[in-house]
């Protein structure tokens, strides 16, 4: 019981503390390791949750079928 | 006077008198310099004459309304209602999307469905950087107050033994290099880059006051005051900034978005689209709500029952 409600936790909020965790470190790390690899690391960090969003619009886009048949699975 | 850090430019700010700048900001004069030839960039009458540009009227828009210090206020409450606005968003995206699979934009059963999955993608996608610029928005919104606290409370701390000398004049002032040296000294090596000169505003009478900036990335963004007695040359004191003011130093970069190069600058227009989105579709999920829920909203207001909350499909 309590595994599955803790699987459950972590479908519905695994992206967005991923996406939110990926977003800080992005703010930060341009902002406390200055040029260079810093710099890349946080243009992708913050990159992530565009490029999230776009994939998801494209597959709402693409195939509307794709969605509704994992929602029933 | 400021001294650009990103640009090579330096700022120096005049005005008759210190009275004469209360009684009118029109009062104050400004020149830009070229630091690496002494030619002057851009002089106060000057872009008076030109008018207001788009990027002046946008900022003066953004930042009060045109209404100042009250502008600056309302908006400071309306930052607080956009971050109170995506904790409520938080709170509800965990009972609203318990059934669908994280992403789903669901297109074919209707159009307040199709923008309902968008609003909760595009808001928990970017909730935290819209989060972040929210709360470093207040602060920023919060500076003249903070900056006001900050004088009222350490700036005349360290000025009372001064309360009965006589003030300053421009004849008797010590040279502006060696307070530069003392400053930079008594700070650990920061950087001076902004020099407040005696009786100007946000200053002192008797002192220069100079802010030394770190050189370490992050303390890059933040500085500390020392006072340079303008008659002696001798350090008085060093304030350090009070941590409402470091805050609001770091609070700036983190809003505006200008320390990362131009990529990050257009990462950050594209969050702001995103965000426009968010709020747009808030807006028109609120406008085209189901009958349902009017109708038990206007129960609500006329029993004071709260209905339970219904789960969208």
């Amino acid at each position: 019981m309590t595994r599955r409600r803790r699987s459950s936790f972590a479908a519905q909020w695994g992206w967005p503390i991923g996406l939110a965790l990926l977003t800080l470190f992005g703010l930060l790390s341009a902002l406390i390791g200055e040029g260079g690899i810093w710099w890349w690391l946080s243009w992708a960090a913050l990159a992530a949750p565009l490029l999230v969003i776009a994939h998801h619009l494209r597959r709402a886009r693409k195939g509307r079928s794709h969605h509704a048949r994992a929602r029933s699975s | 006077m400021f001294m650009d850090d990103d640009a090579p430019q330096i700022f120096v700010t005049m005005a008759p008198s210190f009275a004469a700048m209360k009684g009118d900001v029109r009062k104050i004069h400004f020149i830009r310099f070229d630091t690496r030839t002494g030619e002057v960039l851009q002089r106060s009458e000057q872009s008076r004459r030109q008018g207001v540009k788009v990027v002046g009227f946008a900022k003066e828009l953004h930042e009060s309304l045109f209404a100042g210090f009250p502008g600056e206020m309302f908006l400071a409450f309306m930052a607080l209602l956009f971050v109170i606005a995506i904790g409520t968003g938080i709170a509800l995206y965990g009972p609203y999307t318990r059934k669908a699979r994280f992403g789903t934009v669901r297109g074919a059963r209707s159009r307040r469905t199709y923008w309902f999955d968008l609003h909760n993608l595009l808001g928990i996608a970017t909730l935290a950087w819209a989060t972040v610029v929210g709360v470093t928005g207040i602060m920023n919104e919060m500076s003249t107050p903070l900056f006001e606290a900050w004088k009222k409370r350490d700036l005349a701390a360290a000025l009372a033994p001064y309360r009965h000398h006589p003030p300053i004049t421009n004849t008797n002032l010590a040279p502006l290099d060696g307070a530069v040296q003392t400053a930079e000294a008594a700070m650990d090596g920061a950087a001076v880059r902004r020099i407040v000169f005696p009786g100007a505003n946000n200053g002192s009478p008797y002192h220069y006051l100079l802010w030394g900036y770190g050189t370490k990335p992050l303390t890059r963004e933040l500085s500390n005051p020392a006072l340079v007695d303008a008659r002696s040359g001798q350090l008085s004191a060093v304030v350090p900034a009070p941590w409402y003011l470091s805050a609001l130093q770091l609070s700036r970069p983190l809003h505006f978005g200008d320390y990362g190069g131009l990529p990050l600058k257009i990462l950050w227009a594209l969050l702001d689209l995103m965000t426009i989105v968010v709020l747009g579709s808030g807006l028109y999920l609120w406008i085209a709500r189901p009958r349902r829920e009017r109708a038990a909203a206007a129960r609500e207001s006329l029993h004071g029952a709260s209905p339970a909350m219904e789960p969208a499909e």
